[in-house]
């Protein structure tokens, strides 16, 4: 019946993909890799970057987990830049120009080397089911493969629509024919399906391009790794350029706003508000003249340039005639246009916390599938759909992270709470217990976990020993060395020590750190890292702010220890109003504070839910009554 | 943003309420439940014995001064032992509205919240204290949360007071959405907000929280009702008058001064505020021991009272008793009412400079424009409290309070130039407070104002 069997399967080698079948196969299930091209694994179909705000982090804790993108990188990255050190640490993210090319190469080698994982390269057309179970996928060839479990990581290719003026085609991606078939396989199970809609600049030829009229944007002197495994130097060798577009550019958009797809009702799906195409900067922020552009190189060995910040669907005319009107492009060559696409995406409230589909068993779903966007997110999902697919292979619990864990429990939460009406991306500002969730103690909350699951090698397991070990000794020095006042470190700040406070007791103090006492002598730390610094300084600086986090995060941590029960039928509950039980009903949340957080859920009807439950402990276990 | 726990009804706190209706009745109970039910009895509860199990103790409720609110009985039930199954404090005291409401308030200065309605059953349930077959509890609770609360929430919560709210929480989330862009798209060509602005704009917003806690002084009278005292000399009219204002004929009317020994007191209704009026002994140096008696508690009362009408005898000539009277008001607002109208033709001109209100207890006559007066007093005197807002829980003014103190510690954190990460943390608390009382705000909201503000997204 079968022709091939394999313990899981991922359907799609893109950022979710690689990192579900990478999890899956090092946790030691047989794992297939499909996709539709495998010289293009990983692609990076938009921007030339990973990571950048909250991206960062969500990198970082892939890779504390025990996840490949971040080690890969920082391998492919050719200018690293940490963003908003002017802030505090908390929203420290690191990013990094990746030579695409590089990017695509470096992936597949690392997944080639992975035992237990296989690539394999055809078109999936079909999930087979048994009873609620998924059971394995159809090829286009007719081939069938079973599967223990199936992630499927689809991205922009379900029934993928491409937008480029008043032309439209089916795509996956530029240039890659989309899944119709699987698209329709989807939406005939029953999934709550949507349309959202993403977009692309256009591509320029570097040859063409005046750079003198731009800024320039340079990487940081002493680039920040993604992975706290990363050994090798990481070096910037290539600069990003600023410009901006001006009224005239504006002009042309206006009148042409008739011939743009987006305007004209071609396109139905929503597309993000954090990421709109320039024609939607210039219609809802008409009083701004100027609208910033970042030139982006696409690699090393290519004259292919982004235009950061161009997203559009204009017709190609215009999109020429915009770039002509922009200082120092005025010859620019286009090498691609920019277009918008629009594909099939699953309301995620239809999944669990663990990414399975609620209809049916074994099935996961990571990535833009789930209505998010970014190779980040997608990433983050897909490595949390691999090790549920292995988990329930091996018949283990899953691994739900919770929002006070990390940013990738905040993201999931969300999107299975209230699903999504635009495409999801992580930000800072979503994350309630921020200050704990940052990207120096990523390790910290992270890798026990991924070791348990045995996510994580011996050998960074090692490193991860180590570094805890590095900042606890330095810690327990730190609260008892008290330096000498006389230290010229102290007389050149004019700071008088009189109180002979210990080192801790200084760093308490806005204008010290530890980095300078280490520099000049006051304090000796020969095998100290700077991501080992910036954990200790922060957890003294801000033990403030952290303790008054913490005592929130105990709160969530009670209404999480309130389970309510998978089965419990909200429709029999008197005193809940229809709409709520509906809300209820379709999320089925797993504890008390999930149900809180489902928008329009009232006060009182937790109290409700509360009072239910406790009752049906009673009726449960009636021996507990005093 | 932390979303969702504010609806959470969290089984560690210990909770307050009163148990009884709010009105005049001769007992009211407050309850509490909840680990810090005991420390907070030993707070407040003076009493000669020790408060043992399912006993019932006399004692004074006092406050942390020492000053006495109320002589009071409590019983003290030990967990598991007690309706909750939590430790619980009953405490029995004179069903006066003002009182109880002290009372309530007292507890929850030491770190009592405001129960939610029905919470008490919820804990009993929780911790096992229910039969199942108390299947009439399960409706009672949901009475309390759907109908109970549902009526609090369009009467006070969804009402006027969150029209005052709404603005404020406006103007906080435009500040969380500005500082929020500075952080998560920094890279995005976003203005950044200056520090010393942003702190004043905070401190405009606490202003505001505060006047509206201001209120709450006023709102708690207007819960319990207005108390107006009639005072004058023995036998000018003022049992008479009572008995018009509460329409009815409680207090015995007789031509012999000195008749009225001890405080009366009833409900009447003004445009739907709450008065309770308070018949006194008339005030005058007298020898009889119990009109002695009377006249103190006359000027207890007076001292306890929002307004005092002083009744004066206009068919005769004003005495110095009266205006002596009118000195020991102090600073009570009153209303100078000049009765028995009726049998006035000249009106003396030594009285007619004082302005008073002409009526006649007796026909009813000017009865009208005394009511008009005393709504003036009530609509201008009291911060136009009638028409505007006020907080009448001690449920919204301890969140109005909470929200303060966020704002002040996120405004100082500001000046200090702490990083905006964190003087957000202050500035989501004061939201978080504000969320308890009014249309709840969510993290989606802050994101949806900042692409509506800034241009975001390259």
């Amino acid at each position: 019946m079968f022709d091939e069997s394999y313990e899981v399967v991922v359907v799609g080698a893109g950022h979710a993909g690689c990192e579900a079948a990478h999890a899956a196969a090092r946790m030691g299930c047989a794992t297939a890799l499909y996709t539709m091209n495998a010289d293009l694994i990983a692609q990076m179909s938009c921007n030339p970057a990973v990571g950048g705000i909250a991206k960062g982090h969500l990198v970082r804790e892939i890779d504390a987990l025990g996840g490949i993108m971040g080690l890969v990188a920082d391998e492919g990255g050719i200018q690293f830049r940490l963003l908003n050190t002017s802030r505090g640490p908390a929203v420290w993210s690191p990013r990094a120009q990746e030579d695409k090319a590089l990017y695509r190469t470096l992936m597949r080698r690392t997944l080639e080397r992975t035992p237990n994982l296989f690539i394999k390269q055809a078109e999936v057309t079909t999930l087979l089911f048994d009873r609620r179970a998924a059971v394995g996928i159809e090829l286009q060839d007719g081939r069938r493969v079973a599967a223990r479990a199936v992630v499927l990581t689809t991205g922009t290719f379900l029934n993928g629509l491409i937008h480029i003026g008043e032309k439209q085609f089916t795509a996956g991606r530029s240039g890659e024919p989309s899944s119709i078939s699987l698209a329709n396989c989807i939406r005939e199970l029953g999934f709550d399906c949507g349309r959202l809609k993403t977009g692309t600049p256009p591509r320029l030829d570097r040859r063409t391009i005046d750079f003198s009229a731009f800024e320039r944007q340079e990487g940081d002197s002493r680039p920040t790794p993604f992975s706290l495994r990363t050994r090798q130097e990481l070096r910037n060798t290539v600069c990003c350029h600023i410009t901006q577009t001006n009224e005239k550019i504006h002009g042309i958009i206006r009148q042409n706003m008739s011939r743009s797809p987006l305007y004209s009702g071609q396109i139905q799906g929503i597309g993000p508000r954090y990421c709109p195409s320039l024609e939607d900067k210039v219609v809802k922020f008409a009083d701004r003249d100027h609208h910033q552009i970042v030139l982006e190189p696409e690699g090393i060995d290519t004259h292919e340039i982004y235009v950061n910040g161009m997203s559009t669907s204009l017709p190609i005319d215009v999109q020429r005639e915009i770039l002509g009107r922009m200082k120092g492009l005025e010859s620019a060559q286009m090498i691609r246009p920019g277009y918008a696409i629009e594909y099939d995406f699953v309301q995620p409230t239809e999944l669990h916390p663990s990414l399975e589909t609620k209809r049916a068993e074994s099935l996961f779903f990571a990535g833009q599938i789930n209505g998010t966007t970014g190779y980040e997110e997608a990433a983050a999902q897909g490595i949390v759909a691999g090790i549920n697919a292995a988990s329930k292979v091996r018949g283990e619990p899953a691994m739900v992270l919770n929002r006070s864990d990390a940013y990738i429990g905040i993201m999931i939460d969300d999107l299975v709470t209230k699903g999504t009406s635009e495409p999801y991306r992580m930000f800072t500002s979503r994350a309630e217990f921020r200050l704990n969730l940052r990207i120096d103690n990523a390790d910290r909350r992270l890798t026990p976990i991924g070791r348990k699951l045995g996510l994580v090698t011996e050998e960074h397991w090692q490193e991860y020993l180590r570094r805890s070990g590095r900042i606890e000794s330095m810690h327990a020095q730190m609260s008892s060395i008290k330096p000498d006042p006389a230290h010229a470190f102290f007389t050149t700040r004019g700071l008088d020590l009189k109180d002979r406070p210990t080192i801790v007791a200084l760093l308490r103090r806005p204008e010290i750190h530890l980095e300078d006492l280490m520099k000049e002598g006051v304090l000796d730390s020969e095998n100290l890292r700077a991501e080992d610094i910036v954990s200790i300084e922060t957890a003294i600086k801000y033990e403030g702010y952290l303790k008054q986090q913490e005592r929130e995060v105990e709160k969530l941590r009670n209404a999480e220890a309130k389970r309510i029960p998978h089965d419990l039928d909200y429709a029999q509950m008197p005193g809940l109003s229809r709409e709520i039980i509906e809300k209820l009903s379709r999320v089925r949340p797993a504890s008390i504070a999930q149900a809180s957080r489902i928008p329009g859920v009232t006060p009182a009807s937790i109290s409700i839910l509360l009072f239910h439950i406790a009752m049906r402990r009673l009726s449960d276990h009636p021996e507990s009554v005093v | 943003m932390r979303e969702g726990l504010h609806k959470i009804a969290s089984a560690d706190d210990t909770i307050v309420a009163l148990s009884t209706p709010i009105g005049r009745s001769a007992i009211g109970v407050v309850r509490i439940s909840g680990s810090l039910a005991a420390t907070i009895a030993s707070q407040f509860f003076k009493t000669a014995s020790s408060l043992i199990h399912r006993q019932a103790a006399v004692g004074r409720w006092e406050s942390s001064n020492g000053q006495i609110v109320d002589e009071v009985v409590a019983i003290f039930y030990k967990a598991p032992h007690s309706y909750t199954g939590e430790d619980v404090l009953e405490i029995s005291a004179h069903g006066n509205p003002l009182i109880l409401n002290q009372i309530v308030c007292m507890v929850q200065s030491e770190g009592a919240r405001a129960a939610q309605p029905g919470e008490f059953t919820l804990r009993a349930v929780t911790h096992g204290k229910m039969d199942l077959i108390q299947a009439e509890a399960v409706r009672n609770f949901i009475d309390a949360q759907t109908n109970g609360q549902a009526r609090t929430a369009l009467r006070q919560i969804e009402g006027a007071v969150s029209k005052r709210i709404a603005p404020i929480k406006e103007r906080i989330v435009d500040l969380i959405a500005h500082l929020e862009a500075g952080i998560d798209f920094s890279e995005d060509d976003v203005e950044l907000p200056d520090n010393t602005q942003t702190a004043d704009q905070v401190s405009v917003l606490r202003a505001a929280l505060e006047e509206l806690h201001e209120t709450y002084s006023y709102g708690k009278v207007l819960q319990a009702g207005v108390r107006i005292v009639i005072a004058g000399r023995p036998n000018v009219g003022k049992s008479s008058l009572f008995n018009r204002l509460v329409a009815m004929d409680r207090a015995i009317v007789t031509a012999i001064p000195g008749t009225t020994r001890d405080v009366l007191s009833e409900f009447a209704d003004l445009d739907g505020i709450p008065l309770r009026f308070f018949d006194t002994a008339g005030v005058r140096e007298t020898l009889d021991e119990v009109e002695k008696l009377g006249v103190t508690r006359t000027l207890e009362t007076l001292s306890e009272g929002d307004l005092a009408l002083l009744i004066v005898d206009g068919s005769r000539p004003v005495t110095d008793e009266d205006l002596g009277l009118r000195e020991k008001l102090g600073t009570l607002p009153h209303l100078l009412v000049a009765n028995k109208a009726d049998l006035v033709v000249t009106r003396e001109p030594a009285l007619e400079a004082l302005k008073p209100i002409w009526i006649s207890a007796r026909t009813g006559e000017g009865l009208d424009a005394l009511k008009e007066s005393m709504r003036t007093f009530l609509g201008s005197s009291r911060a136009e409290g009638l028409s505007e807002s006020v907080l009448t829980t001690a449920r919204q003014n301890d969140a109005v309070v909470r929200a303060g103190v966020s704002l002040r510690a996120g405004e100082l954190a500001l000046r200090a130039g702490t990083p905006h990460e964190m003087v957000l943390l202050d500035l989501y608390d004061s939201l978080s407070a504000l969320n308890e009382l009014t249309g709840e705000i969510t993290t989606e909201d802050i994101l949806g104002r900042i692409f509506s503000t800034f241009c975001i997204g390259k």
